[in-house]
């Protein structure tokens, strides 16, 4: 679930990283909502709250479960990946496939040359559409994330490089290796930008699908609310991202953006539409 | 909800992660392997890796590497890792059906939320969610 602050070896306050600054401070703001709840009641958002507020209902279901049902274990002698992770960061940085190899093979771990063995076995054209796509989405919302993938997947299958995939890879299956290492089948090795570019056009089938997505959302939200669609506190709250820090962040973010804006977010007047158009516009005005 | 028995590639990888409550096997396996097969990420899962730390979510898509139950966990695939499917289905339904309607705030026992759709007269484990 995201760093655990309690996890990291004590550092000097000045050679902190700055992300585990952060997580220290959502830390103590969740500390002192925590503490608010205890005095105020479940529900409480503070000293004029007393649980009488409009209820999240599945963020209740959701806690209740996580504290009762399946388990953590902490085992630590268990090797992660993580353990490479500035390694990754050394290679994977650059925007260009044949960059990123070429940092793999100046590396001395053995782990670096078995990520080289399972990349070379890869198709080039979907590593660099793969790539691409990563490097778009990280400045997007989820559902123009959606719309490009569901253009590219659409347009990707129309093309040979597919086919053999499919027909080579996913129909044999061997014994021997695992689906990664088997020997590359043949895949097209070279490829040009504006025939990688040619992929992001829209699909004619890509508008017969409905996506269904809400305007300026920043995380998948989904209809657990459909009764409460006006409330805005069950609609914003981004309870749908897996990671709960991120949801806290989210929550006190938007807490704070709309207290800025003399909107208190406990009034229930204010809807999802309404608070959105304040945000887009608050962030447009720092841009 | 969504549970990760056994392996779980490609869009059944994107669905647990955009689910809301995501619980996850140890020995299940985890990856984002389009590109073996050469198609391309989808359901989301660029979305998902582009936020990860650092350059993780690039090395995730680009290499389809296979990820265990305690890196899913970590990376925040999923919120709880599991021994048992079936176990950990009968716990969630004796939890709910446990829960305790007098300590819930009264907004919510107003909309009938003690209920959550499970019918109580029912034993536990045919009960479904």
């Amino acid at each position: 679930m995201g760093i655990n602050i309690h996890d990291e070896p004590f550092v000097d306050p000045n050679q902190r990283k700055p992300d585990v600054v952060a997580y220290a401070d959502l830390a103590y703001k969740k500390m002192l909502k925590d503490w608010n709840i205890a005095r105020y009641g479940q529900g409480g958002e503070g000293f004029f709250d007393h649980g009488a507020s409009s209820f999240n209902q599945f963020d209740y279901i959701q806690k209740y479960v996580k504290l009762h049902a399946g388990h953590i274990y902490s085992d630590n002698t268990v090797q992660t990946l993580l353990q490479h992770r500035e390694m990754i960061d050394r290679c994977f940085w650059s925007n260009s496939i044949e960059e990123i190899m070429d940092a793999l093979k100046r590396e001395t771990h053995p782990f670096a040359k078995e990520i080289l063995q399972k990349m070379v076995c890869n198709s080039m054209v979907s590593m660099k559409l793969a790539l691409k796509m990563l490097r778009k989405a990280k400045n997007i919302g989820y559902g123009e994330v959606l719309k490009m993938e569901l253009n590219v997947a659409l347009n990707k299958v129309e093309d040979s490089d597919f086919e053999l995939g499919v027909r080579e890879v996913l129909m044999k299956p061997t014994k021997i290796s695992r689906l990664g290492m088997r020997p590359n089948p043949g895949f097209k090795t070279e490829v040009s930008d504006l025939e990688l570019e040619s992929y992001f056009r829209e699909n004619k089938f890509a508008a017969k699908i409905d996506l269904d997505i809400v305007e300026n959302s920043l995380l998948p939200t989904r209809h657990f609310f459909e009764r409460f669609s006006d409330s805005m506190r069950v609609y914003i709250n981004e309870t749908s991202s897996p990671q709960e820090e991120i949801r806290d962040a989210v929550k006190i973010e938007v807490e704070e953006l709309l207290r800025a804006e003399g909107i208190d977010i406990r009034d229930k007047t204010v809807t999802i539409p309404m608070a959105r158009e304040y945000i887009d516009k608050k962030l447009k005005r720092e841009n | 909800m969504s549970v990760a028995p056994g392996h779980s590639f490609n869009s059944g990888a994107g669905l647990l992660v955009a689910s809301g409550l995501p619980a996850i096997c140890h020995d299940s396996k985890i990856a984002f392997n389009e590109v073996t097969f050469g198609y391309v990420p989808h359901a989301g899962s660029t979305y998902y890796a582009s936020r990860l730390p650092g350059d993780f979510g690039t090395f995730l898509l680009l290499t389809g590497w296979p990820v265990t139950g305690k890196d899913a966990i970590k990376l925040g695939m999923a919120d709880s890792l599991i021994e048992v499917p079936e176990t950990y289905e009968h716990e969630i339904t004796d939890v709910i059906l446990a829960l305790d309607p007098t300590s819930m705030p009264n907004s919510m026992r107003a909309m009938g939320a003690e209920n959550f759709g499970i019918d109580r007269d029912r034993p536990a484990e045919t009960a479904a969610l």
